[in-house]
């Protein structure tokens, strides 16, 4: 090889060719990967996936019929709906612009910008097929999402079920479209995060505002415009169709051709932090590691913990001189002297909680309201909010175990430590207890905000519940922990080893068990509210209280106790395996 | 070599012969206000723009007052460099110094905080620098379903190159690959993997390249190889700027940069510099 080799000039190559080579490698690619399908491992998820959808949408079509509140007509819904509904594409607004500001919503793998956008071709060409296919995904899946909804709204409701799927699905469409869209343009405009949380909250506020005033008849007139109504409204096509909503489909599809048309602004510097993150994010929700995909999500977003946590005036990095015991509270002192290690996790807790970035916080109590809203309208409209509830306490609990989370993902430090893992596990639900309580508070406050006369009963109820449901959390997080060293070896069981001998048949479902426990666990959380609804009573709910501390305990034990247990378990099974 | 290279723009031939261009015309010295980070860090980017811009003909690599931040903390301040045609650097700092993110700035992957830079006249992120400039990073990356072969093709054919193929083949059997062409590179050892980026960064036209890091996992014939075609890339008329913690390498460039903390603490001849204490972020005045 000689000089010459690298003699060949610059220049900047003809696009269309640089365009037909890109897509002769995606085709490529295209091609190779369909040729590595496992075509009836797809049948196979396909199936499940259609037989579970299916028996939801029956289970629940049962359970809609005359749940959706009572007494609503169609004139009534036409009036009070559209606000409310619009609230959806209002929040995929908002979700949008905070996305874009963050860097998102699109990510490509790091090989295609590292070999694809560092070339010398254009990059809105690069980047089309990307954005399109993030829209296309967005408007499908909330659209079928949109249609499946429709479909069981209209057993409750006037018009036939085509019309309702037709109108909800091109309404769930059309928030698919609207994140999508709103996060491409915030992003390529290079929007600011605080502007994009200004107008996050704006836009929310707005609507929310008017919703709130015309669900209680207080607003007439230029006074109930708001930016989701003509959206909210077709979703209502249903009962009878307006002309003019149509406008919400065509700034839809206006978005949809700026985000396009952007698509080649956005930063490479963005797509490259999220290039590396989306494939293990993908991985995680492909083995629902719900854990992990929190997790990721946070990184996404660039969420990262404070360096000085809230509250501390000095530079951590500075020596820190040491304090004289005198004048700390009795109660501090007391603790130090009654246990050293308890007090040492304690106060390391603190702080990492103490770090949690603001954003954070507002997120937990965010949620929190929203779970109170949802306690609040399943004991005085439908059943159904209680899943509102759910997922709002189970993310509450996922946001708060932070210190827990932090010492599963280090086990060998835990190890290290001459104390036992189970003990250690036990002492971080401490510091998240205490959060978790003043974050209920927020809860119950929601709660009575929409329905005042709950009062009392809301806060009484709020501490013991998001307690309860925040053990569905600690148990994802404890399944992360290290197994049970096994009794017989000494370097312990493989974690793989046991379940490389689980029948690929049952894989699938102890995989969904694993996913689908921790929310279980959490439900037991939502029975006080629905106590409160069909019992109605207060010596129900003091006796549903009474079950939940029970249940709360046993769940810490468990933490606590969790690694004799099983090395028990175990040996207690190789007895019996090596009898036989 | 310079005359294989007389088909370019009238920029580049006229660089093509300033390739012993002087460290001392083409930059300014860290103890000048180039690289003195103090005196930049209260200009704003017009101001540096205005105030700093060097004359003189195109330079391969410009910075004005180019500098990042992520937050609050400062990962590069500003810095103006000027590295003209065919100039041979090495870059050196410890970890944490600033050389890969002014690198991947100047590649047009990490976004400026403040300030401009080109590449080839161009400014940095065009696709007339995108075709100037390749880029060695330090983490090879590559497609999980392509083989090296076709890595080679497609990198080499959006880059406009036709006639990739013998060219591909010498670089290949140069760093040993020869026999693993048709393998998945994502499979290979972190040397191998090493080595198969170094053919990619190699098979297509570069008025620039930006390495970093190059010799890490690399064997006895992988670090010949490099060299060797860094010798190459540099005698064809291109410029090199390596960022590298082996300093053995250093005697082979033509200038020498270094960085601390984000800030140029040296910029002239590497033979003057007490490497080992650049390493440790001192800083050295050079005249």
């Amino acid at each position: 090889m000689s000089s010459d080799a690298f003699a060949e000039p610059v220049v900047v190559p003809d696009q269309r060719t640089s365009k037909a080579t890109l897509d002769e490698l995606r085709k490529t690619r295209q091609r190779r990967r369909l040729g590595d399908t496992d075509w009836y491992d797809i049948a196979y998820r396909v199936y499940l996936f259609g037989l579970v959808g299916l028996t939801l949408v029956v289970w629940l079509s049962d359970a809609v019929d005359g749940a959706i509140g009572d007494g609503i007509d169609s004139s009534d819904l036409l009036t009070r709906g559209p606000s409310i509904i619009g609230l959806l594409v209002v929040a995929a607004f908002a979700l949008g612009v905070r996305s874009g500001a963050d860097g998102g919503p699109v990510a490509i793998e790091i090989a295609d910008i590292r070999h694809v956008l560092l070339a010398p071709i254009s990059r809105r060409s690069v980047m089309l097929r990307p954005v399109a296919q993030r829209l296309r995904a967005a408007a499908f899946a909330i659209g079928l999402g949109g249609a499946v909804l429709g479909q069981l709204v209209a057993t409750e409701v006037e018009g036939s079920r085509t019309a309702w799927a037709a109108a909800c699905g091109a309404f769930g469409a059309i928030v698919g479209v609207t994140f999508v869209a709103t996060a491409v343009i915030a992003h390529t405009l290079r929007v600011p995060r605080w502007l994009a949380t200004v107008l996050a909250a704006g836009a929310l506020g707005w609507q929310g505002a008017v919703a709130w005033g015309i669900w209680n008849h207080e607003t007439s007139g230029a006074a109930r415009i708001a930016p989701g109504n003509l959206a909210g409204r077709l979703a209502l096509w249903g009962v009878s169709a307006r002309p003019i909503d149509a406008i919400a489909i065509v700034i839809a599809l206006a978005m949809t051709a700026g985000a396009l048309f952007l698509g080649g602004r956005l930063r490479v510097e963005a797509l490259a932090r999220r290039g590396e993150l989306v494939s293990q994010l993908r991985f995680a929700a492909t083995v629902q590691d719900l854990r992990t995909v929190v997790q990721l999500r946070r990184q996404l977003r660039s969420e990262v913990l404070r360096t000085r946590p809230w509250g501390q005036r000095r530079n951590p990095i500075r020596p820190v001189p040491v304090r004289s015991t005198r004048g700390r509270p009795a109660a501090l002192a007391a603790i130090d002297d009654w246990s050293p290690s308890a007090s040492a996790v304690w106060r390391r807790d603190a702080r990492s909680l103490r770090r949690l970035p603001a954003a954070r916080f507002f997120r937990i109590a965010l949620l929190a309201a929203i779970g109170g809203v949802g306690a609040a309208l399943t004991i005085s409209a439908s059943p159904l909010f209680g899943l509102l509830l759910l997922g709002a306490l189970f993310f509450v609990g996922l946001e708060s175990l932070e210190p827990l989370s932090q010492e599963i993902d280090r086990p060998d430090l835990t190890d290290a430590l001459p104390i036992e893992r189970g003990w250690i596990y036990a002492h971080h639900l401490v510091a998240s207890s205490v959060l978790l309580a003043l974050v209920a508070l927020i809860g119950a406050a929601a709660a009575v905000l929409v329905e005042p006369e709950l009062g009392a009963i809301a806060f009484a109820v709020a501490v013991p519940m998001v307690w309860a449901a925040a053990m569905g959390p600690v148990v994802v997080t404890m399944l992360d922990a290290p197994r049970t060293p096994s009794p017989t070896t000494l370097l312990g069981t493989p974690r793989d080893s046991e379940s490389s001998l689980v029948p690929p048949e049952f894989a699938g479902f102890s995989s969904a068990l694993r996913t689908l426990l921790p929310v279980v666990i959490s439900a037991v959380g939502t029975v006080p509210v629905y106590v409160a609804r069909f019992a109605g009573d207060a010596a129900s709910v003091a006796r549903s209280l009474v079950a939940l501390a029970l249940f709360t305990a046993v769940v810490v034990v468990w933490v606590r106790r969790r690694d004799p247990w099983g090395t028990k378990v175990r040996a207690f099974m190789e007895e019996g395996r090596a009898a036989a | 070599m310079s005359n294989s290279r007389s088909n370019r723009p009238q920029s580049q031939r006229t660089r093509a012969r300033g390739a012993g261009e002087s460290p001392s015309t083409s930059s300014t010295k860290a103890s000048g206000t180039n690289a003195s980070a103090p005196a930049a860090k209260t200009n704003t980017p017009g101001h540096v723009a205005e105030s700093r811009r060097p004359a003189g003909p195109p330079a391969a690599i410009e910075t004005v007052g180019l500098a990042k931040r992520y937050g609050d903390a400062p990962a590069l301040w500003p810095i103006d460099l000027r590295i003209g045609i065919g100039e041979r650097i090495s870059l050196i700092g410890h970890n944490g110094s600033g050389k890969t993110t002014l690198m991947r700035m100047l590649v047009g992957m990490l976004e400026p905080s403040e300030g401009t830079a080109t590449i080839a006249g161009h400014p940095i992120g065009s696709i007339e620098a995108r075709s100037a400039v390749s880029y060695l990073a330090d983490q090879p990356v590559f497609y999980d379903d392509l083989t090296v072969w076709e890595h080679l093709e497609y990198i080499a054919r959006l880059h406009g190159t036709d006639e990739w193929e013998q060219q591909a083949v010498d670089l290949v059997d140069m760093v040993g690959l020869l026999d693993r062409v048709d393998d998945l590179p994502t499979t290979f050892s972190r040397g191998l993997k090493q080595k198969a980026a170094l053919t990619m960064a190699f098979v297509r036209p570069f008025d620039v390249m930006l390495i970093d890091e190059p010799f890490v996992g690399l064997d006895r014939l992988g670090k010949e190889a490099l060299l060797e075609l860094l010798a190459l890339a540099h005698g064809a008329g291109a410029t090199l700027v390596v960022a590298t913690h082996e300093l053995s390498s250093v005697k082979e460039s033509s200038r020498l940069i270094a960085l601390s903390s984000g800030e140029v603490t040296y910029d002239g001849d590497p033979s003057e510099a007490d490497l080992a204490a650049l390493t440790e972020g001192v800083r050295q005045d050079h005249d």
